[in-house]
């Protein structure tokens, strides 16, 4: 037994991970279920999270654990953070460097974990993904299929024509 | 694992889902589960699904929050018995919608190679759930993965969009539906000009020389123009519009013309919030009224304009925003024109939490009524000679209970002034924030 207090995390398919319990609490979620139900032995089930992204997720936790906690209410859409939108640190530019599924396989479980910071990060590489690109490079990018008919998309281009050519 | 096991576990499961439902990120949850199809039935006496909209915060209206309610055919056979914790009171409230073996939606095929992760429109409401069926498990239950995804990833693009500039979220808005959606929610949040909102209904210049295009302003504004405005502005909770000798002049009779035929009856913009305008141009203060109505939270004006235009304006907002929390006001106009529509308009703001006003403009009348707005938090005012604390008699208005929640007060005055008056303060507690400016001392025998 190590000195510092651990916790098991359970993936959807079953498997068992041992991490310390100032790692897991990085997810707010596990935060709030521990001060909730305890500390017991039992493994806390996530069920949205399958092994690989949940090992990818400790990882990060691992890596931050020492970070002060981001403010609860920070709202991401306001400026500041939009400013922030393409800091990306070194090691976090390093982590996120993964396939396309995987990507959004961490934000969704970072949003359902609420770990706001790995959120963050996803979210802003998708945006750097975006930047500069045309909408049909866009729809590529994520296999989006255009279900704008050309009138349409020609309409919605010139009543936003003011934002795009700055 | 027994029947037992099965329940104990999705009683863990259905906490987390409990504690995440009570958190600010209820609307953000993903369901997925991967789980064998008779663990659901434990799972749903467990767990309440609500069906359910969050609570309708300012500043989202886009993200339509609706849960799936599902049932599993195995939970109509085998109902347990209710838990301790009475959940099952709250699972009759399920409704089932559709069996989860059967489920397919709207004709799409939901097979292993539907990606199961997209930001786009796999189907045509911009949602998608998908049944994976991991037929290695052997436990001769199909696995089942299943996912409400409309919940996560319209949240998720709303992050992703709300951190690109401006030109990338006009390209977004032409992606697809569902990106049009989010995006131009983030684009036209916060305008720094009022022209991108007029052109959707006519050219500029019908605004502008609306004497000459008074007929094809009027035979404009039908209802396929509104609609189209309407489609953008009620995403607007931010107008800027500042003034250059270069912007062109809107003229209010336009102004008058457009609210004339304005078919919603209400504000033009629905959800502004906060206004900056800053005033050149004497026509245009009349003009930018059209825009300020009640729903008006913070206003912040440069009035570079005659007096006459500048009290025209004051008299009006006293009227059209009413609820104002924060008001701000620069001028070069002298205290003494405007005195009386100043303290006059802060008199009618119940709800004034902010107030800056520039030089000179401690009256003893706009002091009055400064002192009468027991809500006011930050208080930014120009006390910028002494004379103005001492023998404008505004000592009275300064009693123990003057302002009781201000939090910042930003006063340029005479130290001597400014002791005086917090030493025989007992309610200072609340100040946290206190800036003073001494620009001078003016007689050092004080």
């Amino acid at each position: 037994m190590s000195a510092a207090p651990q916790v098991t995390l359970e993936s959807s398919d079953g498997e068992k991970f041992k991490v310390d319990k100032e790692v897991a609490e990085r997810s707010v979620l596990i935060k709030n279920m521990i001060e909730d139900v305890g500390e017991s032995d039992n493994p806390i089930p996530l069920p949205n999270v399958n092994a690989s992204v949940l090992k990818k997720v400790l990882e990060y936790c691992e890596h931050h654990r020492g970070d002060p906690l981001p403010a609860a209410d920070a709202d991401p859409s306001n400026d500041d953070n939009r400013k922030r939108a393409t800091e990306i640190s070194d090691w976090d530019q390093k982590f996120i460097q993964v396939d396309q599924e995987m990507l959004f396989e961490i934000i969704l479980a970072a949003n359902y974990m609420d770990i706001k910071p790995l959120l963050d990060v996803g979210c802003k590489t998708v945006a750097n993904m975006i930047k500069g690109k045309t909408p049909e490079e866009i729809r590529k990018l994520f296999n989006i299929v255009n279900d704008f008919t050309p009138e349409e998309e020609a309409q919605i281009k010139k009543e936003n024509e003011w934002a795009e050519d700055r | 694992m027994s029947g037992d096991q099965h329940s104990a576990l999705w009683k863990r499961v259905a906490t987390v889902m409990r504690i995440a439902m009570r958190t600010k990120n209820f609307g953000r949850l993903a369901y997925r589960l991967s789980r064998p199809a008779t663990d659901l039935n434990s799972f749903f006496q467990c767990t309440t699904i609500v069906k359910g909209e969050r609570p309708a915060q300012r500043g989202e209206d886009i993200a339509k929050h609706e849960l799936y309610q599902f049932e599993t055919p195995l939970t109509l056979r085998e109902r347990e018995a209710p838990t301790e914790h009475n959940d099952c009171a709250e699972s009759e409230k399920l409704r089932p919608i559709q069996s989860i073996n059967n489920f397919k939606l709207n004709g799409y095929p939901l097979s292993r190679n539907t990606p199961r992760l997209s930001l786009g429109n796999l189907h045509p409401e911009g949602q998608w759930l998908s049944k994976l069926m991991d037929e290695e498990h052997d436990e001769g239950v199909p696995w089942l993965a299943l996912q409400v995804h409309i919940f996560p990833l319209t949240d998720i693009l709303i992050m992703i969009l709300a951190m690109v500039d401006k030109p990338t979220q006009a390209v977004a808005a032409r992606v697809c539906r569902r990106w049009n959606e989010v995006a131009l929610s983030q684009l036209w949040k916060s305008m720094d000009s009022v022209f991108p909102l007029l052109n959707l209904l006519a050219p500029l210049e019908y605004f502008c020389q609306f004497k000459y295009h008074k007929k094809d302003l009027l035979k404009r504004l039908g209802a396929a123009d509104w609609n189209r405005f309407h489609h953008y502005a009620v995403h607007v909770r931010n107008l800027t519009h500042v003034e250059t000798k270069d912007t062109p002049h809107l003229d209010p009779e336009a102004a008058a013309a457009m609210l004339f035929r304005h078919p919603f009856g209400s504000s033009l913009l629905p959800n502004l919030q906060e206004v900056y305008w800053t005033f050149l141009h004497e026509e245009s203060t009349m003009f930018a009224l059209a825009f300020m109505g009640p729903e008006l939270d913070v206003l912040e004006m440069g009035l570079g304009v005659s007096r006459t235009a500048a009290v025209e304006l004051l008299k009006c907002l006293a009227y059209r925003t009413p609820n104002l929390k924060g008001l701000g006001i620069g001028t070069y106009i002298r205290a003494l024109h405007l005195s009386d529509v100043v303290s006059s308009l802060i008199s009618s703001l119940p709800n004034l939490e902010s107030l800056h006003l520039p030089v000179y403009y401690q009256t003893e009348q706009i002091v009055r009524a400064i002192a009468s707005r027991p809500k006011l938090k930050h208080l930014m005012i120009d006390w910028a000679y002494r004379s103005a604390y001492d023998e404008t008699g505004m000592e009275p208005y300064f009693s123990p209970s003057f302002l009781p929640k201000l939090g910042t007060f930003n006063v340029t005055t005479h130290v001597d002034a400014c002791v005086d008056h917090f030493k025989s303060r007992e309610h200072c507690s609340e100040i946290d924030y206190l800036l003073l400016h001494c620009p001078t001392a003016s007689s050092p025998s004080d």
